[in-house]
């Protein structure tokens, strides 16, 4: 398990710390739903959107062509519902239209700059990394980081569980892909009563562990070389959502 | 009522919920994405699903906050699993979980039935659809304008119709989600 996380950040020796590069794709995601102007969006995409795709295509490869299927839904919705004003260029019989190229590009480029910011985060940070960090050098309150951190923990039990019930599932003659809501319900009944009584015993040993008396720790954020790089690139970006720089 | 104090055991319900609500949350992306193909107004039908975390919290830990908080965890690990969504979906998270705490505050707190969660999940698309007019306005105003150039809706209605498609949704997801979690904790 902590192979797989071996290339990501969190180290001490990391260039970049992770609360840094939180904030950063927090910074960036609201600057992306602040503006609608396509030239504005399309910075935000080069700059972060494009980079995140990159690194996230490596760790979650099949994201990137849902959000090629995302982006094309978007133009068809569009098309179906705006498409007025000058041609802008044409496919086959089919012309696209100003009002249709126009939003269907400030939504495309909002789309990336979004996921990208997300996958920037995502595919470069060990979640429990991003937890701790969340507690002990942002201050989020040790409860919530415990179910944070605990529900992360629970994600591969409750695959685990899955491939178990679906198992026995086939054992017992019933369909492979569950169709009906009585399929549904056989299948996830089972997994939400094992993962609410595993819950109820890792809360009743957390706190026969002394949970609650446990001081809390704060960490004063490091600051990194790369986290220079990240400063830059947010202030250069708000700038130019700001109207105070580029385009 | 039992103590309104949080205890170690609810916050691991909270996580139970939150990783049971980041599953959920992870496959209405193709949920949504089957609806889509349907067409852009039956989009709010397929949002519930994303409600559910809400609903599962509160109903599991039955304390004020656990709506609210329930929703935000979700929320929090769709956004590191990651999904297409990245960091926005925090924003749906927060608005969805205010208006599902709302819910179950107007019933005192009293209620965790399956009534209260299809109260909580309609209300919750009051924050759905304030999200998705900050995050994104263009397919709403696309929607607005074409719904009365075709004469068929102004954009009041089809912020109704829209409020109406999320209520729907919500609160029938709602209802299921506070039947499984009724059920799983006995």
């Amino acid at each position: 398990m902590r192979s797989g996380y071996s290339r990501r950040l969190g180290g001490s020796r990391a260039p970049v710390s992770v609360s840094a590069l939180l904030l950063y794709s927090l910074w960036v995601t609201v600057l992306a739903v602040a503006t609608s102007d396509p030239w504005k969006l399309g910075f935000l995409a080069l700059v972060t959107g494009l980079p995140g795709l990159v690194l996230g295509y490596r760790r979650y490869g099949v994201l990137v062509p849902l959000l090629g299927l995302s982006l094309l839904g978007t133009f068809l919705n569009m098309l179906l519902l705006y498409n007025v004003g000058d041609p802008v260029f044409s496919i086959g019989p089919l012309v696209v239209r100003e009002e249709a190229w126009r939003r269907t590009v400030s939504l495309d480029l909002r789309i990336l700059s979004l996921a990208g910011a997300g996958l920037l985060f995502a595919s470069t940070v060990n979640p429990r990394d991003a937890v701790r960090s969340l507690e002990v050098e942002l201050g989020m309150p040790r409860g919530f980081a415990f179910a944070l951190a605990f529900a992360l923990r629970l994600l591969p039990l409750v695959y685990r569980d899955l491939q178990e019930v679906m198992a026995v599932r086939r054992m017992r003659g019933y369909r492979r892909v569950p169709i009906t809501p009585g399929d549904y319900r056989s299948l996830f009944m089972p997994l939400l009563s094992v993962t609410v009584e595993r819950g109820i015993w890792v809360g009743v040993a957390a706190e026969l562990r002394g949970f609650s008396l446990r001081p809390r720790r704060r960490v004063r954020p490091r600051f990194r070389r790369g986290d220079l790089v990240l400063l830059v690139l947010a202030v250069l970006q708000g700038l130019v959502v700001a109207g105070l720089a580029g385009p | 009522m039992a103590s309104r104090r949080w205890t170690v055991i609810d916050f691991a319900l909270l996580g139970v919920s939150g990783a049971v609500a980041a599953v959920i949350f992870y496959a209405a992306w193709y949920v949504w994405d089957l609806f889509s193909a349907v067409g852009p107004l039956a989009r709010p039908l397929s949002v519930g699903l994303w409600f559910t975390g809400s609903i599962i919290a509160a109903t599991l830990i039955k304390k004020p906050g656990a709506a609210f908080l329930g929703e935000l965890l979700g929320a929090v690990i769709e956004a590191i699993l990651p999904t297409r969504g990245g960091f926005t979906n925090v924003i749906y998270g927060v608005l969805q979980g205010i208006f599902a705490e709302l819910g179950y505050r107007l019933l005192g707190y009293k209620r965790w039935d399956i009534v209260a969660g299809a109260i909580a999940g309609a209300l919750a698309g009051v924050g759905e659809l304030l999200a998705t007019l900050v995050v994104y306005r263009e397919i709403f105003q696309a929607v607005s304008d074409v719904g009365s150039e075709v004469g068929l809706a102004s954009p009041g209605a089809i912020i109704v119709y829209w409020l109406a498609a999320n209520a729907v949704s919500g609160a029938l997801y709602g209802a299921i989600a506070a039947a499984a979690a009724r059920s799983a904790r006995g």
